[in-house]
């Protein structure tokens, strides 16, 4: 009886401290969201604004269906998605790929060397970002800081074309983004526990097995974490494809922002936001049952 | 000694001149493990006993391959083990935390050794079974390990060592983790599960009554080096110096020197002994636990005057706490008899006591 007096008591306080956030991010993300939504499905007015009518079509210019309205299928835009996702992805990889070992490098650095480090890491937080992306314009240009050093070399005869690419792209992508992988897979390297390295290997693994049997499994959720917070901006980020992939290489979030503030067709806008949002949800929640999947297997097979 | 000599040794595992050393933060050095020689043999239940930082938990890493010794050689049957890393030696731990798989069933985690290992799933499953059993956690193999009290944790821990059937059991403080109630139980089944499996154990340790309940031999530590490796009767009754005797069990050690069966002490105490085996002038420690003090005066006895400073109630027993003539600590023994008088502190006792029981032994630099 007095167990269910203090459930109730918690539940009480739980509703109640979840009670600011839930109305903030009700006002300030559901219905800006919701008003996206509306938009998304409205004809864009002549001269900007819009008319109040339902109107499909705006899907169907991005997905091919439903035709109509005068609109017309592009795959242009499914091409951009497309890239968009790809170049997300990759940047998911390699920031992992640098990440994973670098995280276990800084939880086995002692005492101030660990904080000048992590400092280090969250240096990119503290300027502009448009600043740090033009830096690399600089590095990368014809006649930036690579080529010039390759060239004096003598392992090029000509400047390699760095910038303007997918290739520059993905490099501001990583070098921007990087921060937000290192720091949830850090937390989670820094908390393993490294008796359970040494039981592990008492017990007879060799160093690969404990890898797979024991250190992935356990720093997984920071991975997943990591993944999906540098997943998201990564697919929606307009700047640096703006800055090092010039007019050949655009992002989905380029053309929302053109459809906002250059064509001024806001419902197509609208439409292209929607779209990317499905994509990315459909993606995060696949990705999070497949590594919980994943998870229980590895439980299960010991 | 050359290789030959060492596989001629009866030992199953022998430590030879094993030195480690650190540098401290300050830049000076330690070493816990200073030339030590140890010879574990087969099926015997090793104590590594002493207090803190006296360098036995780094011995035990040595031997599981957790650290590579600066000097000296580790020989498994007669074979070196320097160059073997840990998940090549037949040796399995218990570790002081547990250090259980948090992702993994105690089912999972017991066969972590055997699924490495590559051992068919039925076997595995029977041994696992088996050593599940074997610690009286049959049916407990699909809980999680956080699931557990501290007690079946400490369980599955042993499981999963044993399970693999080892050359030698590492236990590294085990129990400290547990309660008293529990320790204690825990360390009469550590004893007898090792003579059910007939595997050597290494048991390190800073509890001396730990140490005396369990052991067939101690190796007693201080300071990267022993000071005497003995069975438990050995080393309580004939401490060979003053560390030893004060650090296991309690005791009184008094220095004086030898003559003629009795010791003169510093103090100007006049102490009965029944060795003769000193010549005369020898500086002495005197060893006086306090069993060896009787309130009760037996005739023939000497006696020495102890002024009480408290008296403290156990139950069976009474913990009388005094001081000698000239002002050293002293404990003695009484068992408690209903109805008794009351002992008032402050009042001054002569204590009886047996020359031929007190320890003597050559005196140590104080």
């Amino acid at each position: 009886m007095s167990a269910g007096v203090v459930g109730r008591g918690r539940r009480t306080a739980v509703i109640g401290l979840l009670a600011p956030v839930t109305v903030l991010l009700g006002i300030f993300f559901l219905i800006p969201l919701g008003i996206m939504l509306v938009y998304s499905f409205l004809e864009p007015g002549l001269y900007g604004g819009v008319v109040w009518s339902f109107f499909p079509w705006n899907y169907g210019r991005v997905i091919g269906w439903p035709i109509g309205g005068g609109e017309e299928f592009d795959p242009i835009y499914l091409t951009i998605f497309w890239r968009s996702l790809k170049l997300a992805l990759s940047t998911v990889v390699v920031s992992l790929v640098i990440c994973y070992p670098v995280a276990f490098w800084i939880a086995r650095l002692k005492g101030w060397r660990k904080n000048a480090v992590l400092f280090a890491a969250t240096l990119p937080f503290f300027s502009n970002v448009l600043v740090l992306i033009y830096a690399w314009l600089l590095i990368l240009r014809p006649t930036g800081f690579v080529n010039t050093l390759l060239v004096a070399a003598g392992l090029i005869d000509q400047p390699l074309n760095l910038i303007f690419s997918e290739f520059s792209v993905l490099v501001g992508l990583v070098f921007f983004l990087v921060p937000f992988m290192l720091l949830p897979i850090y937390a989670n390297v820094e908390r393993l526990d490294w008796a359970l390295v040494q039981a592990s290997a008492d017990l007879g693994a060799t160093p690969i097995q404990t890898f797979r049997r024991v250190i992935l499994p356990l720093t997984l959720p920071g991975i997943v974490g990591g993944s999906i917070i540098v997943f998201i901006p990564a697919l929606g980020n307009f700047v640096v494809a703006q800055l090092l992939g010039g007019a050949k290489v655009q992002m989905v979030g380029n053309l929302i922002e053109q459809q906002f503030l250059k064509a001024r067709n806001w419902p197509f806008g609208a439409t292209l936001a929607m779209l990317m949002m499905v994509v990315v949800l459909a993606l995060v929640l696949v990705y999070v049952t497949r590594t919980a999947e994943r998870n229980d297997a590895a439980k299960a097979v010991g | 000694m050359t290789t030959e000599e060492v596989a001629a040794d009866q030992g199953l595992v022998r430590v030879e001149a094993a030195v480690k050393r650190f540098r401290t933060p300050e830049g000076g050095w330690v070493t816990p493990l200073d030339r030590v020689s140890l010879s574990i043999r087969d099926n015997e239940f090793l104590t590594l006993l002493g207090p803190s930082g006296c360098g036995k938990t780094t011995l035990l890493k040595a031997i599981a391959g957790f650290e590579d010794l600066d000097d000296g050689e580790i020989y498994l049957d007669g074979q070196p083990l320097s160059g073997t890393p840990a998940y090549r030696r037949p040796f399995n731990t218990v570790f002081q935390s547990y250090a259980l798989f948090p992702h993994l069933t105690v089912g999972d985690n017991v066969g972590y050794g055997l699924d490495v290992a590559g051992v068919a799933r039925e076997e595995r499953d029977s041994r696992v079974g088996e050593a599940l059993r074997l610690v009286s956690l049959e049916g407990l193999d699909r809980r999680m390990p956080r699931q557990l009290s501290g007690g079946q944790q400490q369980r599955v821990a042993l499981a999963r060592a044993l399970v693999n059937r080892p050359r030698v059991l590492l236990l590294d403080e085990p129990l400290s983790a547990l309660d008293r109630k529990l320790r204690q139980a825990m360390q009469i089944e550590l004893k007898s599960l090792q003579h059910t499996v007939g595997i050597t154990f290494l048991f390190v340790t800073h509890d001396q009554e730990e140490a005396l309940t369990m052991s067939d031999r101690i190796a007693v530590m201080d300071q990267g080096q022993f000071l005497q490796i003995g069975s438990p009767a050995e080393i309580y009754d004939a401490p060979t110096n003053r560390f030893v005797a004060s650090f296991i069990g309690s005791s009184t050690v008094l220095t004086g020197s030898y003559r003629g069966g009795r010791v003169r002490t510093a103090g100007g105490l006049d102490i009965a002994v029944g060795t003769r085996a000193f010549p005369e002038g020898e500086a002495v420690d005197v060893v006086v636990r306090p069993e060896h003090l009787a309130i009760a005066a037996v005739a023939g006895r000497p006696t020495l005057p102890v002024t009480l400073d408290n008296v403290v109630f156990v139950g069976s027993d009474l913990h009388l706490h005094g001081r000698l003539a000239d002002g050293t600590a002293i404990s003695a023994l009484h068992r408690h008899a209903r109805g008794e008088g009351e002992l008032t502190p402050g009042t001054t006792l002569q204590l009886s006591y047996d020359p031929a029981a007190l320890h003597v032994m050559k005196g140590s630099k104080p």
